[in-house]
């Protein structure tokens, strides 16, 4: 355009400004005389501890909650001067409020939260790859960014909601009190943006002491005065002091629960759970089977739900590494042994992955060894037993640790029973969906042997299963809420019967259609029609319903776990 | 590196890319550690664009352009403390809406087309032309702003008046700051706000009227939490706000009975005698009258209209009689009422009866609005001339031509019309073209949904502006594509009266331009003489600012140039070219010495009857709705705080909600209801519902932040500021239909 403007190589006026706009002078006319500017220390020097933490105490932050007045000015300090990337926050401002119907006068409070830098962090015992530190003096809880695969689980842990995990980078970050800063004797970002000093850094004791934040705060809250429906103190020892010298309000509860959103899906593990669970039920249906009825669960029948059991273990195990961010580094993940789940998870369900393919070497092996060495290849085939079973073995261990995993996190809907009983529900469900299969598909591969009743006796497990099962979700977490977690429970059954109306639905429609009605059309009508083709088919359709049914279910165990973390954070 | 370390590193890793991406350093120039990624090479100062606290942004430069910012610790105001607006100054740049080339909209189409800068200044000239040749060059009006500098103000009022034969230009000001400025002229003899932040930290009580200064003013906030006297601090509002909650005392009046406060408060005073009678003899006029009229508001009065407690009011009037240094504050609460001017008045009478004035940590102190409201207050050339003059006088336009070089014709004899007569006037066909800068009309005027119609009843509309999606650029004509706050030089003007720089930090996208070029352009087109072709460079017109203010209460002269600014934190005005020959205080406040701008030096208690509100609740309309802003991370119409993802986090999610007093909620069977229909007679919105007891009964709250908001308001002005009442209107609530 600046052509049509020039006239006879003579720059228009607009050409002069665009260049002018173009031109950058700040620099020149001023950094120069401010370059020699003050030395920063020293401005803040009555909120940081001058001296390092003794034995037995640590850094802590403080806040002071009389002078908060929720300006926010602490999360854009450290998103700036932390250099954090678009959207990212490293603290919150949450707000709670008294007063119901009936209550003149409102009280609010808003509440700013970071990381607690815990006196045992639950984000650095699950950490499968030990990607956190605990500094023995500072009390620090570092977060080593290139050690880290991503695995999200320390979010899981985490009772505050404090990693956030970054699409971009495929890692999770968090807080680190600015130590850096502090090193140098400068106030952590959040401490220097607050106008109103409501946030300092002090020494507390962590041991020792009845004010040691674990062993003063059990059963009690971080935030005293929040009623219900928050992460028992317990749990990690969360170091922040909330201080305040006002008279506490009765009844304060965060603002944000009037609109609960729901938690983020975690679809790749949900799809893995559920997946080697199928799998795990597979190899135990099929022992079941082999020894209940020795003689009519034919080798076909146990090669197919062998070969099911693979396939359905594998996927899983694929699919649960879609849940790395980082998943060329996953081979860190045996160094969280000692304290983690999920480490024990991932290297228990390696052993799970290497005993599948024995029994599926086991159990092949006599259909495709060379004819020399038939001798050698029914000694290994005599092996296949004890190889199936010890892939069954592998698959519980890496069962408990799966449920273990959920159970540890103190989530009220992820509490061990309940995750056990949904867990090992779908394991009974999904593999008698698969034994019923491999049965019908057995009988129809052995020349056309007709589908007998124990071909159809797991169909029957399945129904009761997921009639169990279905009447449990619906009974305990959408109507009969009880015991201390009420609060938290009350929160899933609002997500559930708002926000995630449509899933439950489906859901419940899944397990109804094929769990319910085709396993009876299929018990009543295969027995009268008494043709195998169709009844593997039919079968197929009901085993594959049900899956996606628990699919589904396993989607809802994530997004509609709801323990609220701080205030603001949800 | 060994091996050994080399595999133990692959195992565990505390070093890396993603390790270094966090990593700080010093960040030299006085900042403190920084990332190590945005660390900078300079540094430059500059002052926020948002509000009028005024605070001083540092700017992270890395080869002249801002990648950070942080705030100043040296600016005098907010002394290294920003709100969440500030510390995101630059994101609003970086959107991806900026207009960068001008747009036309197609005769044919009807779509709006990128155009050149050439063709668009063309279309400007001729669009105006044709509407002034054919209706006369009244048809012709311009809305400005309180977002711009003010040698920006300065040339668009100079241009539309002086050079394009304009008679009418306002500006958004009109919508936060008219009422504080003409309460001020009436009773000062100048639109004078009196004091400085310093005040907030010697006052031993502090009255915030109508103000949620937490919220709206944080680092104002911060001045109150320094003061080493432990005020008193009076929060007078409606609804128990974030500053209501952090004050010491709440008076949770009525909506709109604050006039009968103030006078039933200096009723009251008078009864104590705790007036000093001294000061009302040598400084002021008009007090017997005041006294005799104070006779209306017996204290049943004042407790039955205001619903207060009356060991509550009593202890409020205590407060004010014992206290030595007491200072009132007050914003929109006060200012965007239908009788805000007297109530800004009963302020100050009650300042001057009880002399709280010209003294440490005293005043009837209005915090302005928008970062550059108070440049916009004197120096717009719109509802005064320029410097604070009037266009009535034929001394003052003859002092203005003789400064800017004009004839002294081509100055307007009369006033602009207010910003809603302007809009009358469009309505009416006697307005066939706006021009309108840097605001965003069809979002933040009051009943907004009447703002269709006035776009159908204009020939050509123009926006300036440095987004294409705000709902004014979207109907508009013809859009210029301005540089930003950030993009450019110039002063603005804080709320305490002080000049500071603002710079240019970042490159405008594409061929998006100065408002400053932009004027330049146009001057350039229509071959104005002086004093456009002497306006080069925004200190070429900060020259002529200091000429026109030379010898009046806004004095500039004695602001030797633009560098004295940066050196000296700002400078307040008055400073005069003598006061600057000595040191002088970095923190001024007016009226030391009891003598007031009004002829004969006196200041006057102005007053009047309350009126009733226009729209009074009934059984069809029942509740009252007030606006305001909703967190301070939010302003007004969120066209450019809407734009930071961090900022986004800082309010609450899921949309603007109702608030409503929990009692209402039972009673209107509207437990949880997902969402609620608010209805008044002018418009309805469907919002989601939030119990709260910070709202009283029969009293609801939205953000005006929402564009929705304004289809409910009701248009009421204030008679003698023309300010829009936002602050009260009847609306009815209704349960939602289930999404």
């Amino acid at each position: 355009m600046s052509a049509a403007a020039t006239q006879g190589g003579v720059p228009s006026l607009v050409d002069l400004l665009l260049a002018e706009q173009r031109t950058l002078r700040a620099v020149d006319e001023f950094s120069a005389w401010h370059d020699a500017g003050e030395a920063h220390g020293g401005r803040f020097e009555s909120l940081i501890p001058s001296a390092l933490p003794g034995a037995g105490q640590q850094f802590a932050f403080a806040v002071d909650l009389d002078s908060c007045t929720g300006c926010k000015a602490c999360v854009t300090a450290c998103h700036s001067l932390n250099g954090l990337e678009v959207g990212e926050t490293w603290r919150k401002v949450g707000e709670i409020e008294s007063g119901g119907a009936g209550c003149s006068t409102a009280h609010r409070q808003t509440v700013t939260t970071a990381c607690h830098h815990c006196a045992e962090p639950a984000c650095l015992e699950g950490c499968p790859v030990r990607a956190y530190e605990k500094d023995p003096i500072t009390g620090f809880v570092i977060h080593l960014d290139d050690q880290c695969i991503g695995c999200h689980y320390c979010q899981l842990m985490c009772p505050y909601d404090v990693p956030q995990f970054s699409e971009r980078l495929g890692i999770v970050r968090k807080c680190d009190m600015c130590h850096s800063r502090l090193s140098a004797g400068e106030a952590p970002a959040c401490v220097q943006g607050c106008p109103n000093e409501a946030i300092s850094i002090e020494i507390i004791d962590i041991t020792g002491s009845p004010d040691a934040p674990r062993a003063s705060s059990q059963g009690a809250m971080l935030l005293p005065v929040i009623q219900g429906g928050m992460p028992r103190s317990a749990l990690t020892g969360p170091t922040t002091r909330y201080r305040s010298a006002r008279e506490p309000a009765p009844g304060l509860r965060p603002v944000e629960g009037f609109s609960p959103t729901p938690s983020e899906p975690h679809t790749p593990l949900a799809a893995m759970l559920v997946l080697t669970q199928a799998s795990i039920g597979a190899l135990l249906f099929d022992l079941l089977l082999a020894a209940t009825f020795p003689a009519s669960y034919g080798r076909e029948a146990r090669l197919v739900a062998l070969g099911a059991a693979v396939l359905l273990g594998f996927a899983g195990l694929g699919v649960g590494v879609l849940h790395l961010g980082r998943p060329q580094w996953a081979f860190r993940a045996f160094l969280g042994l000692r304290t983690s789940w999920m480490s024990r998870e991932i290297v228990v369900f390696g052993g799970f992955a290497a005993a599948l393919v024995a029994a599926l070497f086991t159990s092949t092996i006599e259909l495709w060894a060379p004819q020399g060495a038939s001798e050698i290849a029914a000694g290994i085939a005599r092996l296949d037993p004890a190889a199936r079973a010890s892939a069954l073995a592998t698959g519980l261990v890496g069962l408990f640790c799966s449920i273990q995993i959920y159970a540890v996190t103190g989530r009220p809907l992820w509490r061990a029973d309940r995750t056990a009983l949904r867990f090992g529900a779908t394991v009974v469900l999904l593999g008698a969906a698969v034994a019923a299969f491999s049965a019908s598909v057995g009988a129809m591969l052995d020349a056309g042997s007709p589908p007998t009743a124990f071909a159809l006796a797991p169909l029957a497990v399945l129904f009761g299963m997921v009639a169990a099962k279905l009447a449990w979700e619906r009974g305990r977490l959408v109507h009969g809420v009880v015991g201390h977690d009420e609060a938290a429970l009350a929160r899933t059954r609002l997500l559930l019967d708002h926000p995630l109306a449509a899933l439950a639905g489906l859901r419940r429609r899944l397990g109804l259609v094929c769990g319910l009605g085709l396993p009876v059309v299929v018990l009543v009508f295969g027995l009268m029609l008494d043709d195998a083709l169709m009844q593997s088919g039919a079968v197929l359709l009901c085993g594959l319903g049900c899956l996606a049914g628990e699919l589904v279910e396993r989607d809802l165990f994530f997004r509609s776990e709801a323990m609220r973390g701080m205030p603001g954070s949800l | 590196m060994s091996l050994g370390s080399k595999l133990l590193d692959l195992i565990r890793a505390h070093d890396g890319p993603l390790t270094r991406d966090l990593v700080r350093r010093p960040g030299r120039f006085g900042l403190g550690q920084v990332p190590e990624r945005l660390a900078p090479d300079g540094i430059a100062t500059s002052v926020c664009g948002y509000c009028s606290t005024g605070c001083g942004l540092r700017a992270h430069l890395r080869d002249g352009e801002a990648l950070n910012l942080s705030p100043d610790p040296d600016y005098p105001v907010n002394r290294g403390m920003a709100c969440p607006k500030g510390w995101e100054a630059l994101s609003a740049l970086e959107a991806e809406d900026r207009a960068t080339v001008p747009w036309i909209r197609n005769p044919v189409s009807g779509k709006l087309e990128e155009c050149t800068w050439d063709e668009a200044i063309t279309r400007f000239v001729e669009g105006m032309a044709a509407v002034q040749s054919a209706y006369g060059p009244e048809a012709v009006a311009f809305l400005g702003t309180g977002q711009i500098p003010t040698e920006e103000l300065v040339f668009l009022g100079s241009l539309a008046k002086f050079g394009m034969g304009m008679v009418d230009g306002d500006g958004n000001t009109r919508q936060c700051m008219a009422t504080a400025a003409r309460a001020y002229k009436e009773s000062f003899g100048f639109d004078a706000p009196p004091y400085s932040y310093a005040d907030f930290e010697a006052s031993d009580v502090i009255v915030l009227v109508g103000s949620n200064l937490c919220v709206a003013h944080p680092i104002l906030w911060e001045r109150i939490c320094r003061n080493p006297h432990r005020p008193e601090i009076i929060v007078i509002d409606p609804r128990r706000t974030e500053t209501a909650i952090a004050g010491r005392r709440h008076l949770a009046l009525r909506p709109k009975s604050d006039l009968v406060l103030f006078y039933g408060l200096a009723a009251r005073l008078l009864e104590r005698g705790a007036v000093d009678r001294e000061f009302i003899a040598r400084h002021t006029e008009g007090f017997e009258a005041f006294t005799a009229f104070l006779a209306d508001f017996p204290l049943e009065r004042v407790l039955a209209e205001t619903g207060l407690e009356p060991t509550d009011f009593e202890a409020f009037v205590d407060c004010i009689a014992k206290g030595e240094r007491v200072s009132f504050w007050w914003t929109m609460g006060v200012n965007q009422s239908h009788e805000g001017v007297r109530v800004a008045q009963a302020i100050i009478d009650v300042c001057l009866m009880t002399g709280q004035i010209g003294r440490p940590g005293t005043g009837p102190n209005s915090i302005t609005g928008q970062c550059n409201a108070m440049g916009s207050r004197i120096f717009s050339n719109t509802s005064n001339l320029l410097g604070g003059r009037a266009f009535e006088s034929p001394e003052d336009r003859a002092e203005v031509a003789a400064i800017l070089g004009m004839p002294v014709e081509r100055i307007p004899t009369r006033v602009s019309l207010a910003y809603d007569e302007i809009l009358a006037g469009v309505r009416e066909g006697r307005i066939k073209a706006l021009w309108i800068v840097a605001t965003n009309t069809a979002h933040s005027w009051i009943d907004s949904s009447s703002i269709a119609e006035i776009r159908e009843k204009l020939d050509f509309l123009v926006v300036q502006d440095m987004y294409t999606t705000t709902e004014t650029a979207r109907i508009a004509d013809l859009v210029l594509p301005a540089a930003a706050w950030g993009e450019k030089d110039g002063t603005f003007i804080n709320s305490e009266r002080r000049i500071g720089r603002i710079r240019k930090l970042r490159r405008a996208p594409g061929q998006a331009l100065a408002d400053f070029q932009i004027f330049r352009l146009i001057a350039d087109r229509l071959g104005l003489g002086a004093p456009f072709d002497r306006w080069k460079e925004p200190e070429d017109v900060f020259d002529s600012m200091k000429a026109l203010s030379r010898g009046r209460p806004c004095d500039l002269t004695g602001i030797r140039d633009y560098p004295m600014l940066d050196g000296a934190g700002g400078v307040q005005w008055p400073l005069s070219e003598s006061m600057a020959e000595a040191p002088f205080d970095t923190e001024r406040r007016l009226f030391a010495d009891g003598v007031f701008f009004r002829e004969g030096g006196r200041a006057l208690f102005t007053f009047e009857a309350p009126r009733p509100v226009a729209e009074p609740v009934d059984g069809e309309f029942p509740f009252v709705l007030l606006t305001g802003r909703g967190t301070s991370a939010q302003w007004h119409t969120e066209t450019r705080t809407g734009k930071s993802s961090v900022l986004a986090l800082l309010k609450p999610s899921g949309g603007t909600r109702l608030q409503m007093n929990p009692e209402d909620v039972r009673r209107l069977d509207l437990e949880g209801a997902e969402s609620v229909e608010v209805q008044s007679r002018r418009g309805r919105v469907r919002v989601g519902l939030w119990p709260t007891a910070a709202v009283p009964q029969g009293v609801v709250f939205l953000e005006m932040h929402d564009a929705e908001t304004n289809h409910l308001t009701y248009p009421d002005f204030d008679p003698y500021s023309r300010q829009p009442s936002y602050k009260h209107c009847a609306v009815a609530v209704r349960t939602g239909r289930l999404v």
